[in-house]
């Protein structure tokens, strides 16, 4: 890479406008969707609360057990007579009205420490890879209309957008219409108890659009998406996982706002340069600088000292692509290949020679003769 | 622009396991993976197929007049970050003959240099008029 690459901001008609923002160092970090996936299995626990069956269910009984002799299992029996209650199982995990198995508790460990080093790497891993189109893509989200990725719109489009209708407009224009589409057709009717607990639907998600909060108008843009299908508005200096890399999954479709997008190196710094805002932090570079395996082994270094292909036309198998093996057996130059004596042995047809040899077999020679007669 | 830190080698090791294109059928042996990208010939998840992870894919799909629509991606370097821009498409009307739209298909995905290893899928295309 000689030149910094640049990304063009587009106005609110989705038509670059001229002008254009070099791309944040944070949109190079390494894509690691193995350290993504754990990050957000430990913070999606997080906001969990704690739920468990109450101390005394199961319990509410005097029962005893009967003690041997009496022709009955020694499990607790419910004491007294004139009801079906009484002389019935109780307390054990195999009884009816009996305490569950192994009681929840409130004290289980609902929450995961997940360190702040892990947690950073996760969320630029998750921003690197809402630029890469196919991985979004990946992810189910519909951009084939995007101009860019990653897709800035200008902060003039911002300024006065209040209403939600002007929202949606804007997200037509950006193309990033057809993404909400398939939000709203994907609303279903959630399976199971949820239904009751506030979680009656489920749905995809559609578009995040990031703003800068330090704008005055960020506090009218989040008022203007929130109530379409699936978008969602975050903060750029305050971005969370749990948006970013939806179930673990990278490649979130973002939108920024100008603004956002150019806070992007303060708030991340470089690999060089640390980060403005947070304390002592670089952000992480890759490994490998040319993850293009093809371009690696085809380059000239690389080239110059690998060893030659093994084994030549005689071996298929680790030979030279390309070559065909070709059967011994029936191809006389390659069997004079294994062979040399083979051109000897078939002009003097040594396959056919008889050798001389007498005609004696088993049971006809003398001495078999003189045994038998023998007395 | 095209991003150094992404190829198509890390890509196809990303969505190799998760993508929203892939459809799992069968158990055991006859377990099979398929792909519903649109720039899949055989319709198959595999790295040589993918239509999202190479650089160069080609798509044939059938159109709403009766014809095809052959649909290939354009510079990477170029139109890599761009989705509205990335892709060439080419009609061939329902009235071209079958073994004329087959040999312009060809023509556009092997002969030209672009995907030659893709030649041979493209002849089983269910597709192509018959």
């Amino acid at each position: 890479m000689t030149t910094r690459p640049t990304v063009s901001i587009h106005g609110a008609d989705g038509i670059p406008s001229g002008t254009t923002a070099t791309l944040p160092a944070v949109f190079k970090s390494p894509i690691r969707p193995d350290i993504v996936q754990q990050v957000h299995t430990g913070m999606a626990k997080n906001k969990r609360q704690p739920y468990a069956v109450s101390e005394k269910a199961g319990h509410q009984t005097s029962a005893e057990s009967w003690g041997t002799g009496r022709a009955v299992a020694r499990i607790p029996r419910v004491s007294g007579g004139g009801t079906h209650r009484a002389g019935q199982a109780a307390f054990g995990n195999q009884c009816r009205s009996g305490r569950m198995f192994a009681p929840t508790k409130v004290w289980r460990k609902w929450h995961v420490k997940v360190n702040q080093g892990q947690r950073r790497f996760a969320t630029t891993s998750a921003l690197a890879a809402s630029s890469v189109a196919p991985l979004v893509q990946a992810r189910g989200h519909r951009i084939s209309s995007v101009p860019e990725l990653p897709l800035v719109i200008s902060d003039s489009a911002f300024t006065a957008l209040e209403k939600t209708k002007a929202a949606v407009a804007l997200l037509k224009s950006v193309g990033a219409y057809p993404d909400v589409v398939k939000v709203t057709k994907s609303r279903k009717l959630r399976a199971g108890k949820g239904k009751l607990r506030g979680r009656r639907h489920r749905q995809r998600r559609g578009p995040l659009i990031i703003i800068n909060p330090a704008e005055e108008s960020s506090a009218g843009v989040v008022k203007a998406f929130r109530n379409i299908p699936g978008v969602e508005t975050a903060p750029v200096t305050a971005l969370n996982l749990l948006q970013l890399a939806p179930g673990g999954h990278l490649g979130r479709f973002i939108i920024w706002t100008e603004s956002a997008f150019n806070a992007l190196n303060t708030i991340y710094g470089t690999t060089t340069t640390p980060s403005a805002l947070k304390k002592n932090y670089l952000l992480p570079s890759n490994v490998v600088s040319n993850s293009d395996i093809g371009r690696l082994i085809n380059s000239a270094e690389v080239q110059a000292v690998v060893r030659p292909a093994k084994g030549g036309a005689r071996q298929k198998k680790g030979g030279k692509a390309g070559v065909l093996k070709k059967n011994p057996l029936k191809n006389k130059q390659i069997l004079l290949r294994l062979n040399p004596y083979a051109k000897t042995f078939s002009a003097q047809k040594m396959g056919s020679i008889k050798e001389p040899g007498t005609k004696e077999r088993p049971g006809n020679g003398e001495t078999f003769k003189a045994i038998i007669t023998t007395d | 622009m095209s991003n150094v830190n992404v190829s198509s080698d890390l890509l196809w090791a990303i969505t190799r396991n998760h993508s929203s294109f892939i459809v799992k059928r069968g158990v055991g042996n006859e377990r099979v993976i398929f792909s519903k990208e649109p720039l899949n010939l055989v319709n198959k998840h595999s790295r040589k197929h993918s239509g999202l992870v190479n650089e160069k894919a080609v798509g044939v799909l059938p159109n709403e007049a009766g014809g095809v629509t052959v649909i290939t991606k354009k510079s990477h370097e170029k139109y890599g970050t761009k989705p509205a821009s990335l892709y060439n498409t080419v009609t061939f009307s329902k009235n071209k003959s079958q073994r004329k739209t087959y040999y312009a298909v060809v023509n556009t995905v092997a002969k030209k240099h672009y995907r030659a290893d893709l030649r041979q899928a493209c002849s089983l295309l269910p597709y192509l008029p018959q």
